[in-house]
């Protein structure tokens, strides 16, 4: 379960570049590609390693003028997906 | 001091004893690109296909790299059960400035920087499959040597009308065979329903001729590059039709069908430059088609 004081970074075999609005993003150990949306590139490109994902959210909102809990309810399910495909990985100790 | 006598393959592939071990036997130009092979056992040449025969040049190159074949009998380099799908046995592994490919039959490594030798090392017992063990290097090589020049080798079907050419690239299943099989039979030209080779040309983007395997390849009449009109990602529909796609979703079908490279942490952000810009310049447009002709009204 996600929490907003995990920290995520980028996985070491990933690369993504911006292009206009949206996103491509390449993880190269596994050969595959995801597009992303103007909102989860800017999370990726936020995604520092350093910065809490509470953090993240409220330069998002603020970003995208949109409140915090209906941004992180959004992203909630997306951050699970970069996740789970490897794009994104926690380098935080805080409990799962 | 004897200058000719103290250089090695690694030191400078191109000035070479004749003679010596190192003299290499066999000359291919591919894509403009060439590549001299030395090492290979006596009776194995003749055992590679007409279709790199054909692009054996003669003389000595002035450019180009240095395959290198050394025959080992190491164990490992014996596969471990059969069939020998070599592709689906390769192994890519990279550093900044390096590629290792390990596969059934053999191990080779070379430098990514131009005209960088090539080390092959293959087992003895090979020769049944040396034609697959040089193309699969070969194929590698030029995808990173097209790389170099600003371009991509890309796992798709191109198809020619009017000296204009038209790249269909899409998953396996997709219908790249398929497609290029209807334009052949509605009289256009198929450079290739597998590989293509995708670069800069003198005036503009250009698709050059390839002679790697595909099922069409052997009845293609297209020996020089063609200008590049469109770029099309093919899904089976009930209808005929395109649809662009945005910046992103081109550059990431691009990277999907860009064998090898896609792979290649260290080339990354080379290959979206290349593929951003080729996608910009050309458009990339998803090609919804029934399996019939009718799809070639909407790219040509």
């Amino acid at each position: 379960m996600m929490n907003t004081s995990h920290i995520w970074k980028i996985d070491e075999h990933v690369r993504f570049r911006r292009l206009f609005d949206e996103g491509v993003v390449i993880h190269q150990e596994q050969a595959e590609t995801v597009v992303l949306n103007d909102t989860g590139v800017t999370f990726l490109e936020l995604c520092d390693g350093q910065r809490k994902t509470g953090d993240i959210i409220s330069t998002m909102s603020e970003t995208f003028d949109i409140d915090s809990e209906t941004l992180l309810e959004d992203l909630r399910p997306f951050i699970q997906e970069l996740a789970e495909l490897g794009i994104i990985q926690r380098v935080d100790d805080t409990p799962a | 001091m004897n200058l000719k006598t103290a250089v090695t393959p690694e030191s400078s592939p191109f000035i070479i004893l004749p003679g010596s071990e190192y003299e290499p036997q066999l000359h291919l130009v591919l894509a403009g690109r060439s590549f001299s092979v030395g090492g290979i056992p006596q009776g194995w040449q003749e055992l590679l296909p007409d279709r790199l025969l054909t692009c054996k040049k003669g003389g000595q190159p002035r450019s180009g790299r240095l395959i290198q074949i050394k025959i080992s009998s190491k164990p490992h380099l014996r596969p471990q059960s059969e069939p020998h799908d070599l592709n689906e046995t390769s192994h890519l592994s990279f550093s900044a400035d390096h590629v290792s490919l390990v596969s059934d039959w053999c191990e080779a490594g070379f430098g990514t920087t131009k005209d960088s030798p090539v080390q092959l090392l293959v087992h003895k017992e090979a020769s049944p499959w040396f034609a697959d063990v040089l193309e699969n290097v070969l194929r590698v090589l030029v995808a990173y040597d097209v790389l170099l020049r600003g371009g991509v080798m890309l796992h798709c079907a191109a198809i020619v009308k009017n000296n204009q050419a038209v790249v269909l690239f899409g998953h396996s299943g997709a219908g790249k065979s398929t497609s290029s099989a209807l334009a052949l039979e509605n009289g256009c030209s198929v450079v290739s329903d597998d590989i293509n080779i995708i670069e800069p040309g003198p005036e503009g983007w250009q698709v050059c001729p390839i002679p790697f395997s595909g099922s069409l390849n052997a009845v293609s009449d297209v020996k020089q590059p063609v200008p590049l009109r469109g770029l099309y990602h093919l899904n089976k529909a009930e209808e005929d039709r395109v649809k662009p796609c945005s910046a992103a979703r081109a550059v990431s079908l691009l990277a999907g069908s860009a064998p090898f490279i896609n792979q290649d942490a260290y080339r990354a952000n080379q290959l979206i430059d290349i593929l951003s810009g080729l996608s910009m310049q050309i458009g990339v447009q998803d090609l919804y088609f029934t399996v019939s002709d009718h799809f070639l009204q909407n790219v040509f």
